[in-house]
């Protein structure tokens, strides 16, 4: 047990075999005395003290002799204020010197760590998007059959809706749509498969590499052929921007971006299927919906088609909002149809002239023969 | 008790000669062979919550197991990684080692949790330090060799060299030269030492063996 004045500490000195050791410190009012485990007594003067604070724990104070080859140090917190107070004040001045050198280490200490903090965080955050900018830009590098495999695989994994429509006049209608629009395409490679399916889902999706679904829902809602094709459009921009690798790098983020950086597109097919899904079925961001609508006016555009139809088919979607069914997929995961209609009319304002050429497509006949078909409305 | 460190510094392992009543604390499989008269008995280190305390923040083992014997017997300790092993006789003074650097210890030695700040987090040293204090010899191990160094002023160590520190050594981390030549000289972040006190350095980093390993997997 140590008295008032007494302290658990310690002394480095030569004089000790290993050069230190643990010492019981008394402080008296002239200096204090460290008495060691091994039985030797070492003092310093006040008047001889030199003071520095630090070790392990950043509290330790330290006194020296001028020569430096004593030195008597303790941690116990009570011990500077112990230390001003028999000392009668002859090493306030010092004490108070090496507290505020060592706080004020401190402070610099801590904005330094600050500093390397926010730092950090900017490479980080830096670093993220600079690699997905990469991995965007290095979609290019990858080769169309890795969309065309994502694409068969995630439509063979898909339970779609309804049963596949076979009649003639349907299926050709569409094909018919689609053997229009895919000459134009801007990638090439990409060879654009289309099937019908029975569901009064107003939906149609493009999965990466071409393979296409178009629901009887959408069809029936249509006014004219031109409307579906413009539809149609804008599922083939899709996969034309090829906003499903888009997807699975924002989706998957660095790992994918090194995996395109170094080429490794292996297990980008595997993850691929699984979010190529899950983007058909979901929607893209905002942005890559736009710029679907734009790719699909200059599609529709190029083809021939009046891209005002498009225009056209949301404009009855907007009118018919509040009564249309909740299964309205394609509906729901775009954007607002005002800016939709905005974005159509402002991307043909920017196409020169040309002479749209109607569909060789019966649409009533298409509309009769689809009448027979189930539907659940 | 009779303990000779053996095949020093690159494979060292510590030969322990048991007399009846001598017990020593290892840290959990560190035994690589003993005699069959040897009893051991594991229990947590240092208690449930302090052991889970070190395993989390000190990189040990949950648990520590003492060896003891009734006969004369032998025991063998050793580490997982080639590297030195170092005995220092504690005397009633602290040494504080680093995350995972512990091997054994006599019973008068306890092993407890100190905070090591920011600084050693920042460092890669880890939140926690292992401080151990009392009477008795304490072992701690390294990768590679293991060399002291007195400081008496301050002194720059690379992050993940340092393996153990007198309590009188004062901690802090930073650059070793300007923001460029520290990321891009291949040093980053040092461990500035100041003294005055003794510090135990290990000539290799396991650091830089799994980074290297990483480049060749």
């Amino acid at each position: 047990m140590y008295g008032p004045s007494e302290f658990e500490g310690g002394v480095f000195s030569d004089e000790i075999d290993g050069g230190r050791a643990s010492a019981t410190i008394e402080l008296s009012t002239s200096g204090m005395v460290a008495l060691t485990s091994t039985g030797q007594r070492f003092g310093i003067l006040y008047r001889d003290c030199q003071l520095d604070i630090g070790g392990a724990s950043g509290r330790m104070v330290f006194c020296r002799t001028p020569d430096r080859k004593l030195t008597i140090f303790c941690e116990d917190r009570r011990f500077p204020a112990a230390l001003d107070m028999e000392s009668g004040g002859e090493l306030a001045e010092q004490l108070s010197s090496v507290r505020g050198q060592r706080l004020s280490e401190g402070i610099r200490w801590r904005m330094w760590l600050l500093g390397m903090a926010i730092v950090s965080v900017l490479c980080l955050i830096g670093g993220y998007y600079a690699l997905i900018a990469v991995a965007k830009a290095s979609i290019v590098a990858v080769p169309v059959s890795v969309d065309t495999k994502i694409g068969k695989l995630a439509l063979e994994s898909l339970e779609l809706e309804g049963t596949r429509v076979t009649d003639k006049v349907v299926v050709d209608a569409v094909q018919e749509m689609v053997s229009r629009l895919e000459p134009h395409s801007e990638l090439k490679g990409l060879t654009f498969e289309v099937r019908v399916m029975d569901s009064p889902e107003v939906n149609a999706f493009c999965l990466p590499g071409g393979k296409m679904v178009v629901y009887t829902g959408l069809l029936k809602k249509a006014k004219t052929a031109e409307q579906v094709a413009g539809v149609l459009s804008h599922e083939m921009a899709h996969a034309i921007k090829r906003h499903g690798l888009q997807r699975i790098t924002e989706s998957l983020g660095i790992v994918v971006a090194i995996e395109l950086m170094i080429g490794d597109v292996g297990g980008l097919v595997a993850i691929g299927v699984e979010l190529g899904k899950s983007a058909a079925l979901t929607s893209y961001s905002r942005e890559l919906e736009t710029e679907a609508d734009i790719v699909g006016v200059q599609l529709l555009h190029a083809a021939a088609i009046d891209p005002l139809e498009l225009a056209g088919f949301f404009e009855m979607l907007k009118d018919e909002g509040d009564d249309l069914p909740a299964a309205m997929r394609w509906l729901s995961t775009h954007p607002e149809h005002e800016a939709r209609i905005a974005t159509v009319r402002g991307a043909l304002a920017k196409l020169g002239a040309q002479q749209y050429r109607p569909l060789d497509i019966d649409w009533d006949d298409v509309q009769q023969h689809l009448n027979p078909l189930k539907d659940d409305k | 008790m009779e303990a000779t460190t053996r095949n020093r510094p690159s494979f060292a392992n510590i030969l322990v000669q048991l007399k009846p009543g001598d017990r020593i604390i290892a840290e959990a499989d560190a035994m690589a062979s003993m005699s069959a008269t040897v009893e051991m008995r594991t229990r947590w280190s240092g208690g449930f919550f302090g052991a889970i305390l070190k395993r989390i923040f000190g990189g040990e083992s949950l648990f520590v197991n003492e060896f003891s014997s009734k006969v004369p017997a032998e025991l063998v300790l050793t580490q997982g990684l080639p590297g030195d092993i170092e005995c220092i006789d504690l005397k009633g003074t602290v040494l504080y080692l680093q995350p995972g650097a512990f091997l054994a210890c006599e019973p008068g030695v306890s092993l407890g949790m100190g905070w090591a700040g920011l600084a050693s987090f920042v460092g890669g040293e880890g939140l926690f330090r292992l401080k151990v204090r009392g009477e008795g010899r304490v072992w701690f191990s390294g990768y590679g060799g293991i060399f002291a160094k007195e400081i008496t002023d301050e002194y720059i160590v690379d992050t993940g060299h340092l393996v153990a520190y007198e309590p009188t050594i004062h901690i802090r981390v930073g650059m070793a030269g300007g923001v460029f030549s520290s990321f891009f000289g291949g040093e980053g972040l040092v461990t500035k030492v100041r003294g005055p006190g003794r510090i135990y350095m290990q000539s290799r980093n396991f650091t830089g063996l799994t980074a290297w390993m990483n480049a060749h997997i």
